[in-house]
C-alpha cells in the first residue's frame, strides 16, 4: 500500500513535471532524483510521450530560409569563408567550448619524469562528446616528445588513430599514427609543430591503418583538446 | 517526415560533432518545431528565436540524447515546447501577471486533417482526456500548451490555490490509468 502510494506519488510528481506545473526549486529537486531514479525516469518518459502526442494537430510551418543560416552561425560561430578548420575537421565551436571548459589538468601521466626547470609541461585532454573516447596527451618541449595516453576507448576494429595539431586558423597537421598495440604511446613531435603546441587544439581521428594518405583527417574526428600549460 | 531510426542517426552524429547530419536534422525536423514554437507564442518574431535557442540546445544536448528514454520526435518536440514555455513565462512577467489571454487562445479542436493522421498514441491520450471532466482536461492543455501554472489555472477555474493541485493531480492519476489500461 505504502508503495502504491510512493508510485502515485512519484507518477504525478513526473506529470506536473512534465506540464511544468512545479515550482523552480521542486523542478529541481526532481531533476536531482530523476538523475538516479530509473523509475522516476521511465514514469517521466511516458508521460513525456503521451503529452507530446497534444501536439499532434500542430501543424508543421517551414521556418523562414534566412533562419536556417542564423541559427548555423550562432551555432558554429560566423560563417567560415576562409580555410574554417573546425569546418574542416567537421567539428564545431560550441562543442569544442564544452570539451574545453570540461578540460581537466593531466594527472594520470606520471609527470615526474618529463618535468624540466624551464619549459613546463604542455597537457590535453581529448574527450568524445559522447566519452567513448578519452586521450591524455602531454608533451614536452624540450623532449619534443608527445605523450599519449588512452583511458577510455580504442581504435576501430581494423582501423588507426592518427594525431592533428590545430593551431590557430591553419589547417590540421599530422602529428602520426597512434603506434599499433601501444598505450600509452610516445610522438616524437618535429620542433617547428613543437612550437606551436602551446594553445592550440589536439585532435584525434579514426583512419584506415597507417594513416590518412590526403594529409587531412579523412574520418571521423572522434576528440578533441585545447592543449594548456601544466600546473 | 524522415524515419524516426533515421533522425536518431542525426541526432547521434550531431552528438559526434557532425555538422553535415544537423543539417539534415533541421531539415527533416525545423517545420514541425517550428509549429510547435508558433503554436505556444502565436508569435512570429518570438518563435523564430525560439527556434534558434531550440536548435542550439539540440546541438549541445545531443550526446544526451540515449540516456533519456525518449523517442527522438518526443525529444526534440520536447526540447521545442519547453524553451516556448520559457519564453512565453518571461513574456508574461514582463507584462505583469493576470493578463487574461483568453481571447488569444488557439482552438484546441484538431481539424479533420489532423485528426486522420492521427496516431494511435494521440488518439488514446485524446480518448483518455475525454474521460476527464471537461475543465480538468482543459487544465491539463492549458499547463502542456500554453505554460499555465497552478496559480493561473486556480484563477481561471475559481478554485483555492491551496486545492488546486490536489483538483489536478486526482486527474492526473485518472489520465494515466486510462493510458495504461
Amino acid at each position: 500500500m505504502t508503495d502504491d502510494i510512493d508510485q502515485n506519488e512519484e507518477m504525478t510528481l513526473a506529470a506536473e513535471y512534465a506540464l511544468g506545473l512545479l515550482s523552480p526549486a521542486e523542478a529541481e529537486a526532481f531533476e536531482a532524483v530523476l538523475a538516479v531514479d530509473p523509475d522516476l525516469r521511465d514514469h517521466y518518459a511516458a508521460w513525456a510521450e503521451s503529452f507530446v502526442s497534444l501536439t499532434d494537430d500542430v501543424a508543421p510551418v517551414p521556418p523562414p530560409a534566412a533562419l536556417e543560416a542564423r541559427i548555423q552561425a550562432a551555432i558554429f560561430g560566423a560563417p567560415v569563408a576562409k580555410k574554417g578548420l573546425f569546418a574542416r575537421l567537421g567539428f564545431m565551436g560550441p562543442a569544442l567550448a564544452g570539451v574545453a571548459a570540461a578540460i581537466v589538468v593531466l594527472v594520470a601521466l606520471n609527470q615526474t619524469g618529463y618535468l624540466r626547470d624551464d619549459s613546463p609541461l604542455l597537457t590535453a585532454e581529448l574527450t568524445a562528446a559522447d566519452e567513448s573516447l578519452v586521450v591524455l596527451a602531454s608533451f614536452d618541449p624540450d623532449a619534443q616528445t608527445l605523450v599519449l595516453n588512452r583511458t577510455v576507448g580504442a581504435p576501430r576494429e581494423g582501423r588507426a588513430l592518427e594525431m592533428w595539431l590545430v593551431a590557430g586558423d591553419a589547417a590540421p597537421v599530422s602529428l602520426g599514427v597512434w603506434p599499433e598495440g601501444q598505450n600509452p604511446a610516445t610522438l616524437t613531435v618535429p620542433a617547428d609543430l613543437g612550437a606551436l603546441m602551446d594553445g592550440a587544439i589536439l585532435a584525434v581521428s579514426d583512419e584506415p591503418v597507417g594513416g590518412s594518405t590526403t594529409g587531412a583527417p579523412t574520418g571521423d574526428v572522434l576528440a578533441t583538446g585545447a592543449v594548456q600549460i601544466s600546473v | 517526415m524522415a524515419e524516426i531510426a533515421e533522425i536518431e542517426e542525426y541526432i547521434a552524429k550531431c552528438a559526434l560533432g557532425d555538422r553535415a547530419a544537423f543539417g539534415a536534422l533541421y531539415s527533416a525536423t525545423s517545420a514541425k518545431l517550428f509549429g510547435v514554437c508558433l503554436r505556444v507564442l502565436t508569435n512570429r518574431a518570438e518563435a523564430e528565436d525560439a527556434l534558434q535557442d531550440v536548435y542550439v540546445k539540440i546541438w549541445r544536448n545531443a550526446d544526451r540524447y540515449q540516456v533519456n528514454g525518449l523517442s527522438p520526435m518526443t525529444w526534440l518536440i520536447t526540447i521545442a515546447r519547453n524553451l516556448s514555455i520559457d519564453r512565453l513565462r518571461a513574456r508574461k512577467t514582463a507584462r505583469g501577471a493576470g493578463l487574461d489571454e483568453a481571447t488569444e487562445l488557439p482552438s484546441s479542436a484538431p481539424g479533420p486533417e489532423a485528426l486522420a493522421i492521427a496516431s494511435s498514441d494521440r488518439v488514446q491520450i485524446v480518448a483518455c482526456m475525454g474521460e476527464l471532466e471537461p475543465d480538468r482536461s482543459d487544465a491539463v492543455r492549458r499547463a502542456y500548451l500554453m505554460g499555465e501554472t497552478y496559480q493561473e489555472l486556480a484563477d481561471r477555474y475559481g478554485v483555492p490555490l491551496n486545492s488546486i493541485r490536489t483538483w489536478l493531480r486526482r486527474s492526473l492519476i485518472k489520465l494515466k490509468d486510462c493510458l495504461s489500461r
